[in-house]
């Protein structure tokens, strides 16, 4: 197993962690846990939305950089990991074993 | 200081001549020499600005953005994002590429980078709840105070020439459409060219209708059927009805025939709960109240001739509002009256409809009507024995038992012209004036005023009509606008107990009713009786004198003493 997969593993085992994917800067998915349309889903909006809160980032300070997203909805959260070639998303429903 | 002079010398005949200037060498023609002191007495001089205003300064700007039409549209996405030479539809194509990502040594590296940064946020968030809720599972009190209705959306008439929505009807099966009757009912003030189309509204389509349901005459009122939502019945300007099934298209799938329809316009009309569910009552200014059947509006299948009741000469009262309820009893009808008087019908099978009581009728023992038509009479969704009636400028709470009006609202400075009971709060009604408010009163909060007033149009606001659920209100004007106002929560979600709280307030309110009557027939029995012995008042002395001593000997004391008469005063006053 190569050493990406064993990282992906080990985060995949998180309590609650529904889905995991990794884009390059593009916005092309290169490692998916979801099926074929969310990925294409989620790689398309989130890509767009880090990019977006980079600049917001940049715009207001130059010297400062995103390093960090974290969308919190009503169903689960969104972790974003920007980088300067790669993009990490993991879904996470952190009520998971609260379920009503 | 030298003066320089330089005289110019020309002859009279050069006079007006063009000049003709040369170069010549420069030359000092004199110098004045710089003096310190002009320096000196170089002053700057202050800039006074001074303005001077006791009345302060006011302006007003308003901006309302346009009117943006939308349009639902499709769109096709596709991937993005690969480089050229890969093409994403191509399994192999694209299974390379990640390949060859993933086995740059910066892609490893950077996944564990970032995978440590996710990890901590994926922890904290499964050690503790960031976003806990504190008070979820508390009840909220109630909060009259910050009771709102914001505005959802407008619907306007499409038509140049304005008309007022005089009806609004709800979809039978959720917030979904509306269906508005648009027609002027002015006297004599329509036109040739007045269009004559209402209209069906989808809630969430505002710019074009979704349906016009075709009249040869406006309609004033239409409803939705409440079993089938495909059909509708409308009662038009003169007096014909005409029955629409939408599913054959816009126009009038039957028409009642002239012969038997009403001669004036038809102010209301409900549908009746039977088992076809096409049975249906119209009322109009001329006075009658008819029952149809749907299938067959050849003629009627019941008629009420609305009369004051007197026996010699009846007057009929022109009906403008209609009440019917299934849970108030399927035979009980209210009419609203031009008169200010409502009344109440009963239609009991294989009988002639008769009318019961003559709310606020003074020559029936009856009080309190309204100074004008009756606009809006409606049952109270829980408590079906009362019922509210808008005429003039106030509203009145009525009890079936009663012949007067239980409670009123105060008088509004301008005319009401509907009213609605919200179907989910018993103590809660919204009341539209024709200064283009609308009221909100709850009576379990506070009865002695309004509780929300809103402006919603500039115009007076025509009709109202509150969906079933209560979350919707809308509200039409004398414009052509229908205004779709969403509630507040308060408004909507009843308080625990309030039906039974509201219950007894009614009951209270009639009881008091009830006593004050009664008081007053006692005492309008013994008032004659009363005037007869004060014609002719006299005391006879000795036998009050008699009367008091023997008092006085029975409390153990002297009247004397006391002085209970003019002597005793005078010989208490004289002893000190």
């Amino acid at each position: 197993m190569s050493e990406v997969e064993e990282t992906i593993n080990r985060i995949n085992t998180h309590k609650g962690v529904s889905g995991l994917v990794i884009l390059n800067s593009e916005g092309v998915p290169i490692r998916t846990t979801l099926d074929g349309k969310s990925t294409l889903q989620y790689s398309a909006l989130i890509s767009q939305l880090a990019s977006k809160a980079r600049s917001v980032v940049r715009d207001l300070d130059p010297q400062n950089d995103l390093t960090f997203l974290r969308i919190r909805s009503k169903k689960h959260e969104i972790m974003v990991a920007p980088d300067r070639d790669y993009l990490l998303i993991v879904i996470q429903d952190p009520n998971a074993d609260q379920g009503i | 200081m030298n003066e320089y002079e330089y005289i110019y010398m020309k002859k009279r005949k050069d006079f007006g001549r063009y000049c003709n200037f040369d170069d010549v060498e420069c030359k000092i023609i004199g110098q004045i020499d710089r003096s310190p002191e002009c320096g000196n007495m170089y002053v700057e001089q202050t800039i006074l600005n001074l303005v001077l205003d006791n009345i302060a300064d006011f302006s007003e700007h308003s901006v309302n953005t346009a009117r943006v039409q939308t349009k639902s549209r499709i769109m096709i996405h596709t991937e993005g994002g690969w480089p050229k030479e890969v093409d994403y539809s191509e399994a192999q194509d694209t299974l390379k590429f990640r390949k060859r990502l993933e086995k740059d040594p910066a892609f490893v590296a950077s996944v564990k980078q970032l995978t440590k940064q996710t990890v901590m946020c994926l922890e904290q968030n499964n050690t503790i709840d960031l976003f806990e809720h504190y008070f979820q599972l508390e009840e909220p009190d109630h909060l009259p105070e910050n009771l709102t209705m914001k505005t959802v959306a407008l619907f306007k008439d499409p038509s140049d020439e304005k008309r007022s929505v005089t009806k609004i009807g709800w979809h039978p099966e959720g917030p979904t459409k509306i269906v508005g009757s648009y027609s002027n009912l002015r006297f004599q003030r329509m036109t040739d060219e007045m269009p004559m189309a209402s209209f069906i509204w989808d809630v969430n389509e505002r710019n074009v209708p979704l349906t016009e349901l075709r009249t040869t005459s406006p309609l004033i009122c239409c409803q939705f059927n409440s079993k089938n939502s495909d059909l509708l019945i409308g009662g038009s300007y003169n007096g014909i009805l005409n029955y629409y099934d939408l599913r054959k298209g816009p126009t009038p799938l039957y028409k009642s025939s002239v012969e038997v329809s009403h001669y004036d316009p038809v102010y209301d009309v409900v549908w009746l709960q039977s088992k076809t569910g096409t049975e249906c009552a119209s009322v109009s200014s001329d006075g009658r109240l008819l029952f149809w059947d749907v299938r067959k509006m050849s003629e009627v299948t019941d008629e009420c001739l609305l009369t004051d009741g007197n026996k010699d000469e009846p007057k009929t009262l022109g009906g403008v509002s209609l009440e019917w309820m299934q849970e108030a009893g399927p035979t009980k009808f209210l009419v609203g009256s031009e008169h200010g008087i409502t009344l109440a019908c009963t239609k009991r099978p294989k009988k002639a409809v008769e009318i019961g009581t003559w709310f606020g009728a003074e020559d029936r023992g009856g009080y309190g009507a309204h100074f004008g038509p009756v606009y809006c009479v409606k049952r109270n969704p829980f408590h079906v024995k009362y019922f509210l009636t808008v005429g003039d400028w106030c509203c009145k709470m009525w009890m079936e038992e009663l012949k007067g009006p239980m409670m009123q609202t105060p008088y509004y400075p301008s005319f009401l012209s509907s009213a609605c009971w919200s179907p989910t709060r018993a103590g809660v009604f919204f009341v539209s004036r024709h200064d283009g408010r609308l009221d909100t009163w709850d009576y379990f909060y506070r009865m002695n005023e309004v509780s929300l007033s809103q402006k919603v149009s500039d115009y007076a606001l025509t009709s109202l009509n509150v969906q079933a659920q209560g979350g919707f209100i809308a509200v039409g004007d004398a414009e052509g606008t229908i205004t779709l106002l969403q509630l507040c929560d308060g408004l909507v979600d009843p308080a625990p107990n309030e039906k039974n709280l509201i219950g007894q307030m009614f009951d209270r309110e009639t009881k008091r009713e009830k006593n004050l009557e009664q008081i007053k027939k006692q005492s309008g029995a013994k008032e004659p009786k009363a005037e007869v012995k004060n014609d002719g008042i006299t005391i006879d002395q000795a036998d009050y004198q008699g009367r008091e001593k023997a008092f006085f000997g029975e409390v153990g004391m002297t009247g004397d003493d006391l002085g209970t008469n003019l002597t005793g005063i005078k010989a208490a006053s004289g002893g000190k």
